[in-house]
């Protein structure tokens, strides 16, 4: 069975990119294209992991979007990767009180996105083994 | 009439007509078209045009003769009617006196700006520091740093009126809460609203309801202070300030309100003009700057987002787009080699898998 990757991204290259590098892994990945949207399908997928960019337009960007998914008691224990672009210490610490679990700086290579996602799911594995 | 003279008629801003001793229009350049509304071949219905014919005429009134033109819509213009240098025709000189007023008040407005704004603290504080030098009161050099401070602020309007002006890139895209603008401007005009007994009602601005707005976090701070600053120069003493925050859509708006005075009518559409804002200036009570609320629309439409005078109440609102500006990913020749060895190392690795 394959593992259920939520991309939460506003540049579809960005979502294309992930994608295809998911193909490389027993992944199968589910695209949303704006913070309200990825909070949706976060409900009705409930995938095992969300990577989710920090900057994106519309009603509400990704901490904001990470926020609500980790109030949601059904959701909370859906691992979450920030994708900042900047990798600033602020960006970090807005993350950290947003709940998100990991971060990616911009622009981050398949191999670094591969290993971070793996790393996370086998330390949630773990701890819930 | 030849084409020269009609090219030059037709290129100046003050309006011109030549009538017929009856008063009837043989020609009207655009600015007269503009200024009565005329067709051509009509007989001109001001009164006041048809009693200055009517005394030329007579021979009561002698050429060139000047008078007040009042039209509905405008405020007045200044008319002079004078003698065709060929003909019997009478030639009418119009002049939109608001215009002239707006265009006189901008220039008194940015000399006031110029002289109270900067040439006046700066010679109190090179007197001041000429003192402080030679002193070692606290309180003068307190005094010295408070002046520079009022001398940097105007500095920093006119400087960054110019660079919104050239269309300069306002720095870095921050990501910035409302929340945070309304207080720090609370407490950057702390002593103006303790000055005037204004309270303040605050209302939606919770962290966790709004969301951010994205921009350069001192320019969208300035854009708040400089709208609460002019709220509270317009306020009533004793009177309150609303400040109302809300989310509609992929817009957030920041609503202030208050039972102050609402703009007079004649300004209103000079508020967020550089050099004019919402105050009328008096000898008793100086206008402001008249630079906060034409930066406020500047940094806010750069942003994509609006900014209202309500005429009824002089209520302004701000309107910014939530989230991030959209972005297009840039991709450079060192990501795409990575990427690539990437891709190999992923393929390599699932051959590897059983």
């Amino acid at each position: 069975m394959k593992t259920s990757i939520l991309v939460v991204e506003d540049q579809s290259d960005i979502r294309k990119l992930i994608n295809m590098t998911m193909q490389f892994g027993n992944y199968e990945v589910h695209e949303a294209d704006h913070g309200l949207l990825g909070v949706k399908m976060a409900q009705a997928v409930r995938p095992s992991l969300i990577l989710m960019d920090v900057m994106m337009p519309g009603e509400i960007d990704g901490l904001q979007a990470c926020a609500r998914i980790k109030s949601d008691p059904e959701l909370r224990h859906i691992p979450i990767i920030m994708l900042t672009a900047r990798g600033q210490q602020s960006d970090f610490e807005a993350g950290r009180q947003a709940g998100a679990d990991g971060y990616l700086t911009k622009p981050f290579s398949p191999l670094e996105l591969i290993d971070t996602i793996e790393k996370l799911l086998q330390e949630r594995a773990a701890a819930g083994a | 009439m030849n084409t020269g003279m009609s090219l030059l008629f037709n290129s100046l801003s003050d309006g011109v007509l030549i009538l017929s001793p009856e008063g009837k229009a043989r020609f009207a350049n655009p600015a007269a078209k503009r200024m009565l509304g005329l067709l051509m071949g009509q007989i001109l219905q001001q009164d006041a045009v048809g009693k200055q014919l009517t005394g030329v005429r007579a021979g009561y009134i002698e050429l060139p003769s000047q008078f007040q033109l009042e039209v509905p819509g405008q405020e007045s213009l200044a008319a002079t009617l004078l003698r065709s240098p060929v003909g019997d025709d009478l030639v009418l000189l119009l002049r939109d006196v608001a215009a002239q007023h707006f265009y006189q008040s901008t220039v008194d407005n940015l000399l006031t700006l110029v002289y109270d704004g900067c040439i006046t603290p700066t010679k109190a504080l090179l007197d001041t520091l000429a003192q402080a030098s030679a002193s070692p009161d606290a309180a003068l050099h307190q005094q010295a740093l408070d002046l520079f401070t009022e001398v940097r602020q105007c500095l920093k309007q006119i400087t960054g009126l110019a660079q919104l002006h050239a269309g300069e890139p306002l720095g870095a895209i921050e990501r910035v809460m409302l929340p945070d603008l309304v207080k720090t401007a609370l407490e950057q005009t702390r002593q103006q609203a303790a000055g005037r007994k204004v309270n303040f009602a605050l209302s939606g601005l919770d962290h966790t309801e709004l969301p951010p707005v994205y921009g350069s976090q001192t320019w969208l701070q300035e854009t708040v202070t400089s709208v609460l600053e002019d709220m509270l120069a317009r306020s009533v003493e004793g009177g309150e300030i609303l400040i109302k925050a809300r989310q509609y859509g992929e817009f957030a708006t920041l609503v202030f309100s208050s039972s102050g005075r609402p703009v007079p009518a004649h300004m209103r559409d000079r508020v967020f003009m550089p050099f004019h804002g919402t105050q009328a200036g008096s000898a008793a009570r100086p206008a402001g700057l008249g630079l906060g609320l034409a930066l406020a629309k500047a940094v806010v439409q750069r942003y994509g987002g609006h900014v209202r005078l309500d005429e009824e109440s002089g209520g302004i609102t701000l309107e910014l787009p939530t989230g991030a500006p959209r972005k297009e990913a840039e991709v450079n020749a060192a990501q795409i080699e990575r990427y690539a060895h990437d891709i190999s190392q992923l393929m390599a690795r699932r051959m590897k898998t059983p």
